[in-house]
């Protein structure tokens, strides 16, 4: 049994939050039978509403109490436990070497409390504890930080490596052509069906598209709104928001791959984005806009100048790949001994990622029937968070011959790396 | 040329041709490294295939049917328009069945010192590589008309979001190659 480092329930707005279906039923009921309560009022005076009020809200005040005494965390040396629910009632062990990243966020609505909401993202996908108070919140993300690998937050390098303006952010999101066609496209598909049958129920399936529309343009300026990104210890952290403001940390030995793209209309500019793929993430942005210079000195940073070698080297598809995709000239693959990269894209939006060769988890070659009858075939590395490099429209030979060195390169890999099993033991 | 006679001698006399034909298309070691032989999947896996083919078919042409005769119901009746329409995936069912054959000679694991391989497809053909020190989950699963067929599914994943499928084998090798994947792992599994 390992000895409590850090201990505590979550701030009692938690309960209150976690019991919204609670109080919009009683909302409901109290709303719809407001006759009941006249008609008590009637019978018995004031006193009669005013004992219902009494034992309604004393209910409600039990239920959200017993929901926050039953809602805690515990820290230990080697996990973090959560434990929530009432009625379902739910113990989460997470182990501490298994926490990728940190990501504390700044909720609109609770600021004035001052109450914080930690995420802890694992391979398993991210788990939220909402809400701490702010000294907790602190004291948690310190101790967690330091246990899993990297220094505290509050002790690093405060060194900001990039910053969004509010201009650049709202241009790059109007510039992003790939986005615009693809909403223009999507909206023009949904409606259709009502243009034709003049149903009105075939609106139902313009839906998804406005959360979509939403998602892409509008949700997109408040929620990277003040992005920075700073150098810390362990590699990056990046904080940003306009209602609710989000810091993630960024363990540099996590990242699985970076993936950095240009949407035609940023050319001009040298803008791109960056994201980064993380186990249990497979685009994790990193930055939203920023130079194409800042962008490499990032990636050196990450990888070292010998990812350098990959951008000057690009290997082109052999001319027959023109019959199968008509952005072949913007398809291209370079490898080294140690990294992968591979571009894709051509008119909309050019992407190239990079990635380590250990970091593989699988080499998966596709090849459909137009592909045969010209000899070329994709080669996919699969990566940690489902990211991956891809070799596309490659020759046949040449397909074979990449699979053969990647494979063997991760068997190697995996082969060399510690078992978790002999870890264990020890 | 062993793989080709070896073929013909498992095909009934006949079927030569459709043997040379499929293998072929192994496209000189793309889908076949180093010329090693997969293990093929048990014949029984045919019939799964063709119900799935038959039940998909069935319930798309209704879907695309229905869909038409709601929206545009002056197309229903025998407009050619409309009977080439629905008549898509029957006819795709058609051509898939024409070709399990060739499909199961195509399918196939391969379990090697250091990795698993599976190869798949009919149009789109893939073949997956994954070290075992890789694999962080081993599932066996098995649904209605498999389980009737004494079949199951084996899938692995190596903590990307799409899960690799080995199968459907019969479920005494499903339980077997669970057991050995997992011991396999069990020994080489490193940190991702």
């Amino acid at each position: 049994m390992s000895d409590v480092i850090e201990s505590g329930r979550l701030h009692p707005i938690t309960a209150v939050r976690r019991a919204w279906v609670l109080i919009s039923v009683i909302g409901w009921f109290v709303f719809d039978h407001r006759d009941i309560f006249a008609k008590v009022a009637d019978k018995y005076g004031l006193w009669g509403p005013g004992a219902l009020a009494a034992v309604m809200t004393t209910v409600f005040i039990a239920l959200v109490f017993a929901s926050w005494r039953n809602t805690a965390f515990t820290l230990t040396a080697d996990h973090l436990d959560y434990r929530y629910g009432l009625v379902w009632q739910v113990q989460r062990r997470i182990q501490l070497s298994q926490i990728r990243t940190v990501d504390i966020e700044h909720p609109l609505f609770g600021r004035p409390i001052g109450v914080r909401a930690m995420t802890f993202s694992t391979a398993n996908g991210p788990t939220k504890l909402a809400y701490l108070g702010s000294r907790a919140a602190n004291r948690l993300l310190d101790a967690v930080v330091v246990r899993t690998g990297a220094s505290s937050a509050k002790l690093s390098d405060e060194g900001v490596v990039a910053r969004v303006s509010a201009t650049a952010l709202a241009l790059s999101i109007l510039l992003d052509a790939e986005v615009i066609i693809g909403l223009c496209v999507g909206g023009a598909t949904s409606f259709a069906p009502f243009i034709i049958s003049g149903h009105a129920l075939t609106l139902g399936l313009a839906l998804p598209w406005l959360r979509s529309a939403w998602r892409a343009t509008g949700k997109r300026f408040p929620q990277y709104h003040g992005w920075i990104v700073r150098e810390v210890e362990a590699g990056y952290r990046t904080e940003s928001g306009l209602f609710n403001k989000r810091q993630y940390t960024w363990q540099r030995d996590r990242i699985s791959s970076i993936t950095v793209h240009q949407p035609s209309l940023w050319r001009s500019r040298n803008w791109v984005k960056v994201t980064g793929g993380i186990v249990g993430h497979k685009d994790l942005l990193l930055v939203p806009v920023t130079t194409r210079a800042q962008a490499e000195k990032m990636l050196v940073r990450i990888y070292g100048p010998e990812v350098l070698k990959l951008l000057d080297n690009p290997v082109p598809v052999a001319p027959r790949a023109r019959w199968c995709t008509l952005w072949w000239r913007g398809c291209a693959v370079s490898s080294t001994q140690d990294f992968a990269a591979g571009w894709r894209g051509l008119f909309l939006k050019q992407t190239v990622t990079f990635a380590r060769i250990t970091r593989v988890l699988g080499v998966h070659i596709t090849q459909g029937p137009w592909q045969r009858l010209h000899n070329v075939a994709h080669v996919t590395l699969e990566l940690p968070g489902g990211s991956d490099v891809r070799a596309v429209n490659r020759n046949t030979e040449e397909a074979t011959q990449i699979a053969r060195t990647v494979r063997s390169s991760a068997v190697r890999t995996a082969l060399a790396g510690v078992p978790i099993a002999r870890r264990a033991a020890r | 040329m062993t793989r080709q006679v070896r073929l013909r001698r498992s095909i009934k006399p006949g079927r030569e041709k459709k043997v040379l034909v499929t293998d072929h298309l192994y496209q000189d070691g793309l889908f076949q490294p180093d010329d090693v032989e997969f293990t093929k999947l048990p014949r029984k896996v045919i019939t799964l295939w063709r119900i799935e083919i038959v039940t998909s078919a069935v319930i798309l042409t209704a879907i695309v049917a229905t869909f038409l005769g709601l929206l545009m119901p002056w197309w229903l009746g025998w407009n050619p328009l409309w009977a080439l329409t629905t008549a898509i995936f029957p006819l795709q069912a058609a051509w898939s069945w024409s070709r399990l054959q060739a499909r199961w000679q195509f399918t196939g694991y391969r379990l090697d010192e250091e990795e698993v391989q599976v190869r798949h497809g009919l149009l789109e053909r893939s073949l997956e590589g994954f070290p075992y020190g890789r694999i962080q989950l081993v599932e066996v699963s098995s649904g209605f008309w498999a389980r009737r067929l004494g079949l199951a599914h084996v899938s692995i994943s190596i903590g990307v979001h799409e899960h690799s499928s080995i199968g459907p084998v019969t479920t005494d090798e499903s339980a077997r190659l669970r057991s050995e994947l997992m011991e396999l792992t069990r020994h080489k599994a490193v940190e991702l």
